[in-house]
């Protein structure tokens, strides 16, 4: 039983680096956000597995709380902004989608590379959690600098703290309880700013292009 | 002759009427998942077979400008294809001729099998072959490096690209097989099975509207049991690409010991592998739409991605082979 639910930790947390890839060729952001909660999703998974496996119980909760606030709840209000605003629902890029997917496997290259010395201190013992979690976490990032609407840099900002969570918790079991409490609180805080945000500047600007914004209007 | 030498040929002969058998009742099947999620019946079940029967019973025609290439064509891209049936472990393992070649063998008989229809299909001058032919170049020249990128992500772990020593390893492992190198290569698989077989983001098996043929453009100047070769060729291409899927994400449930009793089991355990595995294609294709043609190196470098992943993964962190 155990090592079958090893087995499942390894696969939930591969398949949240494969949907991270699929973030980066999406073409819709109403894509984008689907598979954003289909990784949220197995990150929860993830935690689940990790709190049955190592008996640490508050996992349990963060495992329900990662699954209702970033699989559910936070694609939810997302998928409200994009419909709300009635922006293009394409996603622009500054890198082409051909070159995101390959920069994402130089990412996991990187992470692999960066993070390899540390794994065997890592607090759960599997060998390609650490990476997977750090290459997440540079894919993320990699999302918010590359795409050009603030909807989409929300999204890359929620993938980065995907990453920074199962890495946090791959090294020490998770930063606590009532931090990850407070991140989550956080995050959601954000995504209502960022939803009163986006209004604000579709409002007044007619778009939500980000880099249209440099320039000084009147 | 002994029976060492009578049984892995009665196996061989048996593995062949099995793959020939459920190719047309895969592609029917497909066609039947798309009828219903879209509120109709669809043909039935048996079709497939009705219309190989009846074009086989007739004459070829052919255009007064081709050559023998036309004549010959279909023949060739078939006999490809069935030489590459005995490459996978369908029932038993080691099958029975496994030896004979590996996976990158494999990729080589289905490139001829593109080129010589892609050759044929510009032989009698007409457009659409021409058009066609054109785009299914296009679409091999992307999709084959990505199958032999996706092959040694399967075979890096098991030290080998025959696939029924990928499939042995994976038996004898059990449930520890599955790793995330081998989640990332399936996904590969999959995206890349879409592009070699012509399913719906890449190409629309169902469509005759000129403008978005692939494969069936190729097919356009033939009739009768040529068409028939084509056609029970592609029900045979698609058996292979998921056959291969399950030889080598699920390998469970291959015989390793001979009887007739393992046989059947086999036999049972295979066909609803490849059902099972074309029932979650088709459902994939009623959830998608056309992509234009030149998103389609968008999901094979996603498919490279991955299988790359899957090697890097292999090598430098699990520490495979």
């Amino acid at each position: 039983m155990t090592s079958f639910a090893t087995l499942a930790l390894d696969l939930a947390a591969a398949s949240a680096l494969v949907t991270a890839w699929i973030c980066l060729v999406h073409r819709r952001i109403t894509a984008l956000v689907d598979t954003y909660a289909v990784q949220s999703a197995s990150l929860a998974v993830t935690e689940g597995l990790i709190a049955y496996l190592y008996s640490a119980p508050d996992l349990y909760l963060l495992a329900l709380l990662t699954f209702v606030v970033n699989a559910l709840v936070l694609p939810g209000v997302l998928r409200r902004v994009v419909r709300a605003l009635r922006v293009n629902r394409m996603v622009n890029t500054y890198a082409s989608v051909r070159v995101s997917a390959l920069a994402g496997l130089g990412l996991l290259l990187l992470a692999i590379l960066v993070v390899g010395p540390v794994v065997p201190y890592a607090e759960v013992s599997s060998a390609g959690l650490l990476p997977i979690a750090t290459a997440i976490l540079l894919i993320g990032f990699f999302l918010l600098i590359s795409r050009e609407k603030a909807v989409t840099q929300v999204v890359g900002l929620l993938v980065m703290n995907n990453g920074i969570l199962l890495a946090g918790i791959a090294l020490t079991y998770g930063l606590g309880l009532f931090v990850e409490l407070a991140l989550a609180a956080n995050l959601l805080v954000l995504a209502i700013v960022a939803r009163i945000f986006l209004a604000r500047m579709k409002e007044s600007f007619d778009h939500v292009d980000v880099d249209a914004l440099r320039s000084l209007e009147g | 002759m002994s029976l060492r030498v009578v049984g892995p040929m009665v196996l061989l002969l048996l593995e062949y009427a099995f793959v020939l058998a459920v190719g047309p009742l895969l592609l029917s099947l497909g066609r039947r998942v798309k009828a219903r999620s879209q509120g109709r019946t669809g043909s039935p079940l048996l079709q497939p077979y009705r219309d190989l029967w009846k074009l086989l019973g007739k004459g070829a025609i052919y255009s007064d400008t081709s050559s023998w290439l036309t004549r010959w064509a279909p023949a060739v891209s078939f006999a490809a294809l069935l030489a590459a049936v005995p490459l996978i472990p369908w029932l038993v393992l080691p099958a029975p001729l496994g030896y004979v070649g590996d996976l990158i063998v494999l990729v080589g008989l289905l490139a001829l099998s593109r080129f010589i229809v892609a050759l044929a299909a510009l032989d009698a001058g007409s457009t659409f072959g021409g058009m066609g032919s054109s785009r299914d170049m296009w679409m091999g020249a992307l999709a084959e490096p990505v199958f032999l990128l996706v092959i040694f992500a399967f075979g890096g772990p098991a030290g080998s690209t025959q696939a029924d020593v990928i499939a042995a390893r994976g038996v004898a492992l059990g449930l520890g097989y599955l790793s995330p190198p081998l989640l990332l290569a399936v996904v590969a698989y999959v995206l890349l099975l879409l592009v070699e077989t012509g399913r719906l983001p890449v190409d629309n098996p169902a469509t005759h509207l000129e403008l978005t043929m692939v494969h069936e453009a190729q097919t356009l100047e033939y009739t009768g049991r040529d068409l028939a070769l084509l056609e029970w060729g592609q029900g045979l291409k698609l058996a292979l690409m998921l056959g291969l899927l399950a030889a080598l994400a699920v390998p469970w449930g291959l015989a390793t010991t001979w009887g007739l009793l393992f046989l059947l089991a086999a036999l049972a355990v295979t066909s609803l592998k490849l059902l099972g595995g074309h029932l979650f294609v088709s459902g994939l294709e009623t959830r998608l739409a056309k992509w234009r043609l030149f998103r389609v190196p968008d999901l094979t470098t996603l498919a490279v991605v991955l299988a790359f992943g899957s090697l890097a993964l292999t090598y430098v962190v699990g520490g495979g082979a």
